[in-house]
Parts: structure tokens; C-alpha cells; sequence
């Protein structure tokens, strides 16, 4: 029976569900072909339904001392054709071994499902001026089945009709390891430069790529980049044990040992590390440093973090201490309130780093020459192993400058000219897209010698196709 | 049932009944006590015929028949666990900034739905059908598209009004 009516939403989500009887399917099926305002609201709807399994993806593992345990390791529902339960099931598995990166999938699709129709305006504007009917015609064609669909939908595939309508899909694999691996390492790293025994570390400052990158930290944060939790403090790791002889062992000091007012929820801890000027800071570490709890700033200087409840009292007074290489750590002490979370700015300053000498052995020929080798470093074909928005899954850094004699060279996807990028010295790259609206990403080589871009690891690949 | 059965149903369901207690109770071991008592439960019954709508629904009807019951013992119970766990040496997960925020947000947004909404929902992310859904919820078949695409809906929503509430509308998605 054809459905001369307009799909109500119970009959477009049984249908995304793959529930409906099969001719009632098809039913439905031939009326989204024939009709561009219901194929519309079947788009709008497979956002919904994406985007309330990765919201719901966000609850698991929580409010307990044991790390998921059961249901964490959950194999995917056997007997579950839903679409949505792929996504969800691959995602989990990605967080057994990278329990940081999960988040950053299951953001990104948050901010993901407002791309959606975003995405859809944006591509009407660019393309023609004729039309909703277009982008959401081709949206609805493409699937013949739900399952198909529910594919399409979690891993963008190349097909440009159904990308619109689809939210960039993070398909975390174990994709930000790399950057969580990394960003461990700076961590480390921090760590080992506030230890007494270690001499001044050797390597320049690296607060001008570190500035850099936290120019670009508003992007990243509207992109859903991964702030790297700090590892849990454990005996095993000799940065943190330091830590622990810095402060561990000093106690909390009690508001009232008669009355003690423990609290009963867990308190919110959270806030941005600036530099003098403002400036957010990334990768900062921040610590209750009577606890040995805390976490990273993220790209936009911001971090979160919990007191888990019972472990303070109203009226305790604890110190919250911020870190990062390059600068002097800013400690606050805050007194736990009864019933809110706590908010804290915490601003460092920049210190010098005496390095014992500097050896400067000969001079590279020219700028542009060195501008060149730095070029030279970046070319070639990439994948990204999660979608960004606004940038093609696989794209190629050519050599070609745009305009002739710039240092702005082309990015393309196939023969097609998607965005420029530059060499910004050796370690980093920026690439900015061409058609508006205009966005720029930064390309980073970490610490661990991974690539990553706007928090996503992007693998060198042949260009040979 | 015998021991036998009970033991495939376990390895069955347990994995996505605790998932989906987890994410309707915040809290693991909480889950992991109503669950046992669901298997518990099923080791009592004769037969079962559709086994998984009949644990979700049994589930549920523990978690709500014990929330109205003893929400005011259980928060005191919290308490005390907490404390116990607080003494032991298990550091909880570190979280990042997104993934606290984001879960705060979750469940915030997850509690702005209705009970029926959120159970309906919970249930077919565990990959339960349509039938199984109205046959735990003793709801028709014909009105779970209906109510999925409402808890969808209210859920995203209200996820991304708390997000732009939660971000004072300074990070505009460009």
C-alpha cells in the first residue's frame, strides 16, 4: 500500500530501525522517492537517531570505582540488526584501549548532529541555488535498504549524496591514540622537568609550536578535539610518584573534624589555563595535588574533571595546581562548596629556559629554501582515520603553489583543488579550505612521530590510486 | 529453568542488560546488583518465552519499584559505598574535559525525558525490537516508531540546548 500521506515520524523512525513489516517498507521507500519533504525529515531523523546512541554512548562506564567492567567489553547484541548498534559496539571497543578518545568521538557527534543540517545548507549554497530538494533527493535515493543506510551512515563514504545528509561519523577506531600516546608523552615529559634530579632539559622551548597550536584551539574545540585525560597516578610511573612526594602526603585540611559534611555527589571541577595574555593553554596538566586526581586542558585551555563523592567535604580546602613545560606552575587553593562545582581559571606565566649552549652550526641557504624543505617534509597522499568536517577523508598535499610563487600549495581530493596549506616549520602545517565558509585546520607531527590534525590521526598513505 | 539455561541467558544478556542499567542508573554496581536479581529471577521461572523482552522488562520493574521504595536507604547505602571506595586505593578514570562534560550533559539530557521515552529508548539501543519493546513496556507495537522518534528527538535537543547553555553560545559551530 503506498503511503499517499506524508511518513509520520513513528513510521520514518521504524523505518530507519529497520522494523516496518517489508511492504509496509517498501512502501515507505517508493514515497521517499517521489517525496523531497519526507525524504528531508528521513535525514533529519537519522541524525537523531546517530545522535542519541553516541549521547547515550556517554553514560557507559560510569559513576563507579571499577573500570568497565560487564557491560564494557560488551560484544555487539547478537541477534541486533539495528543500525545504531554497530557504531556504538565499535566505539566501545575503541575505549578498551583508548578510554580518552571516546569521548572525542562521542562529541564530535553531538556537535556532529548540528553539522548535519548545517552541512545541508551549506551545500545548497555552494552547489545551486535551486534547492532543498536536491540535497535531500539525493540523500533519500541513495539507500535502497535501512541496513544499507545505517552503513552509510556510520563510516561517511565517498558518495557526495549521502554525506549531507549524514553527521561526519566518527568511526573511532583507536584513531586519537596516536595523540593520546603523545600527548602521555608531553605529560611525561612535564613531568620529568619538574624532578629535582633532572638536569634542564636539552630541547629548545617548545612554547612558539605550543603557541600555535593554541591559536588554533577555538577551531579545535568547535571540531570536538580529544583533551588527553592525565594517566591515573600510579606507582608504576615515576613522573607521578614525584608528584606524590610534592604534595601527596600533605592531608587535607578539614573544615570541621566534628561535622564533617561529606559530600554526597561527586563535585565538578572545572576551568581554562591561560597564558598572561588570555591566551588559552593547551596540554596543561591540572591536579588536586592532595588527591593526585586531575586532567588535561584541552586545545582551548579548558579541562573538567572530578572529585568522585565521598572523598571531600563541604568546607575542605584543597590545592589546585596547574602545570605546563614552559611555564610556572599557578597553584590555587579552593575550599569544596556544599553543594556546587567548582570553577577555577588558572593563568601561567612563561619561564625562561636557560639551556646551558647553544651550538649554531652553519646557516641554511635561504629562507625560502628552508621553507621549501619543510614543504618538501609534508607532500604527499593522507588518510584520515576519522572524518573531519569540511575536509575530504583523503586528501593529497601537492606541491603546486597557489597563487604561482606563494608558499600556499595545493590540497586536493582526486583532481579536485579542496584546500591550500603551508609548512609552518617543520612540525606543523596549516591547511585552510577554499570555498566559504573558510576553515583552517592544523597538522601536527607529535611527539610520538604520529600526524595528527585537529585531533585526528592522519596516516601517510601512497598516492598511487 | 535449570542451570544450564540460565548460564546461556547470562552470557547472552548480561553484557547489554548491564549497559543499559548502567545508563538508565548512573551508576555501575547499582546496575550490576538489579541485574543479578533480574538472572536470579529467571532461574525461579518455569519458562520464559521472549526471553529478552521478559529480562528488560523485569529489569525495569525492579529499578522502579526500588526507586520508589527505598530511594532514601539506597542514597544512604551510596553514601557509605562511596566513602569505602574513597578509603580503597582505585583512583577513578581520569576524565577528560569532553568526557565529563559530556557526561554530565547525557544524563542530564537523558533525565529531561519521559520514564516511558527513556526506558523505550535504552531498550532498542541494546538492540531490542519493536515487539520485544511494546511487550516490556506493555505498549503497543504500533506506537514505538512514535515513541522512539520522541525520546530521539527530546534527547538530542535537549543534549545540544544544556551543550550551548553549558558553552554560553561562545564556541558558534562554524
Amino acid at each position: 500500500m503506498p503511503y499517499p500521506e506524508h511518513l509520520d515520524e513513528g513510521t520514518i523512525h521504524g523505518w530507519l530501525d529497520g522494523q516496518l513489516p517489508p511492504d509496509e517498507a517498501a512502501a515507505v521507500e517508493s514515497h521517499l522517492a517521489a517525496c523531497a519533504a519526507c525524504a528531508a525529515l528521513v535525514a533529519e531523523a537519522r541524525g537523531y537517531v546517530a545522535g542519541a546512541s553516541r549521547i547515550l554512548g556517554a553514560l557507559d562506564g560510569a559513576g563507579s570505582g571499577r573500570r568497565e567492567a560487564g557491560g564494557g567489553g560488551a560484544a555487539p547484541v547478537a541477534s541486533a540488526p539495528a543500525p545504531q548498534v554497530a557504531p556504538i559496539a565499535s566505539r566501545r571497543r575503541a575505549r578498551r584501549w583508548m578510554i580518552p578518545s571516546a569521548a572525542a568521538a562521542t562529541l564530535v557527534v553531538a556537535i556532529g548532529t548540528t553539522l548535519t543540517m548545517r552541512g545541508v545548507d551549506e551545500r545548497v549554497a555552494v552547489e545551486s541555488a535551486a534547492v532543498p530538494e536536491r540535497a535531500v533527493t539525493g540523500s533519500a535515493e541513495a539507500p535502497a535498504t535501512p541496513d544499507a543506510e545505517a552503513s552509510r551512515f556510520t563510516m561517511p563514504t565517498p558518495s557526495p549524496s549521502a554525506r549531507p545528509a549524514v553527521a561526519p561519523a566518527p568511526s573511532a577506531s583507536g584513531s586519537s591514540m596516536g595523540g593520546g600516546a603523545a600527548a602521555r608523552a608531553r605529560v611525561a615529559a612535564a613531568d620529568a622537568m619538574v624532578a629535582p634530579s633532572v638536569p634542564p632539559p636539552a630541547a629548545p622551548a617548545p612554547a612558539q609550536p605550543f603557541a600555535e597550536r593554541g591559536r588554533a584551539s577555538a577551531k579545535a574545540a568547535t571540531t570536538g578535539q580529544t583533551a588527553d585525560a592525565v594517566p591515573t597516578p600510579s606507582p608504576a610511573a615515576p613522573g607521578i610518584q614525584l608528584r606524590r612526594q610534592a604534595g601527596a602526603e600533605t592531608p587535607i585540611a578539614h573544615a570541621d573534624a566534628s561535622q564533617r559534611d561529606v559530600r554526597a555527589t561527586a563535585v565538578a571541577v572545572t576551568g581554562r589555563v591561560t597564558d598572561p595574555g588570555r591566551a588559552p593553554l593547551p596540554e596543561a596538566t591540572i591536579s588536586i595535588v592532595e588527591l593526585g586526581i586531575g586532567a588535561v586542558s584541552g586545545a582551548d585551555g579548558r579541562f573538567a574533571f572530578e572529585i568522585p563523592a565521598g572523598r571531600v567535604s563541604a568546607g575542605d580546602t584543597v590545592r589546585v595546581r596547574a602545570r605546563r613545560i614552559g611555564f610556572s606552575a599557578d597553584t590555587r587553593v579552593v575550599t569544596i562548596p556544599a553543594r556546587d562545582d567548582l570553577t577555577i581559571d588558572l593563568a601561567l606565566s612563561p619561564t625562561t629556559m636557560t639551556l646551558d649552549a647553544v651550538a649554531v652550526t652553519g646557516v641554511d641557504a635561504t629562507a625560502s629554501a628552508r621553507s621549501d624543505d619543510a614543504a618538501a617534509d609534508w607532500r604527499g597522499c593522507y588518510l584520515l582515520e576519522r572524518a573531519v568536517p569540511g575536509l575530504p577523508q583523503r586528501f593529497q598535499l601537492d606541491g603546486a603553489p597557489v597563487p604561482a610563487g606563494s608558499a600556499r600549495r595545493v590540497v586536493r581530493a582526486g583532481a579536485d583543488v579542496v584546500a591550500s596549506w603551508e609548512a609552518v616549520g617543520r612540525d606543523t602545517a596549516r591547511l585552510t579550505s577554499i570555498a566559504p565558509p573558510t576553515r583552517s585546520w592544523t597538522l601536527v607531527r607529535s611527539a610520538s612521530d604520529d600526524l595528527v590534525l585537529d585531533g585526528r590521526v592522519l596516516r601517510k598513505i601512497g598516492c598511487d590510486r | 529453568m535449570n542451570d544450564q539455561d540460565l548460564e546461556r541467558l547470562f552470557r547472552q544478556y548480561h553484557a547489554p542488560l548491564v549497559r543499559y542499567l548502567v545508563r538508565r542508573l548512573g551508576d555501575r554496581d547499582w546496575a550490576e546488583e538489579v541485574a543479578q536479581e533480574t538472572f536470579l529471577r529467571a532461574l525461579r521461572q518455569e519458562t520464559i518465552v521472549s526471553e529478552r523482552s521478559w529480562i528488560f522488562a523485569v529489569a525495569t520493574n525492579l529499578v522502579r519499584d526500588e526507586a520508589r521504595k527505598d530511594s532514601r536507604r539506597r542514597a544512604r547505602l551510596e553514601l557509605l559505598r562511596e566513602q569505602e571506595r574513597a578509603e580503597s586505593v582505585v583512583e577513578p578514570e581520569p576524565l577528560s574535559v569532553e568526557r565529563a562534560e559530556e557526561r554530565a550533559l547525557a544524563r542530564r539530557a537523558l533525565e529531561a525525558l519521559a520514564e516511558r521515552d527513556r526506558e523505550a529508548l535504552l531498550m532498542r539501543e541494546e538492540g531490542l525490537d519493536y515487539h520485544e519493546i511494546a511487550e516490556a513496556l506493555g505498549l503497543s507495537f504500533g506506537s514505538i516508531g512514535t515513541t522512539l522518534a520522541r525520546a530521539r528527538k527530546r534527547l538530542v535537543d535537549a543534549y545540544e540546548a544544556l551543550q550551548q547553555g553549558a558553552q554560553g553560545g561562545t564556541h558558534a559551530v562554524s
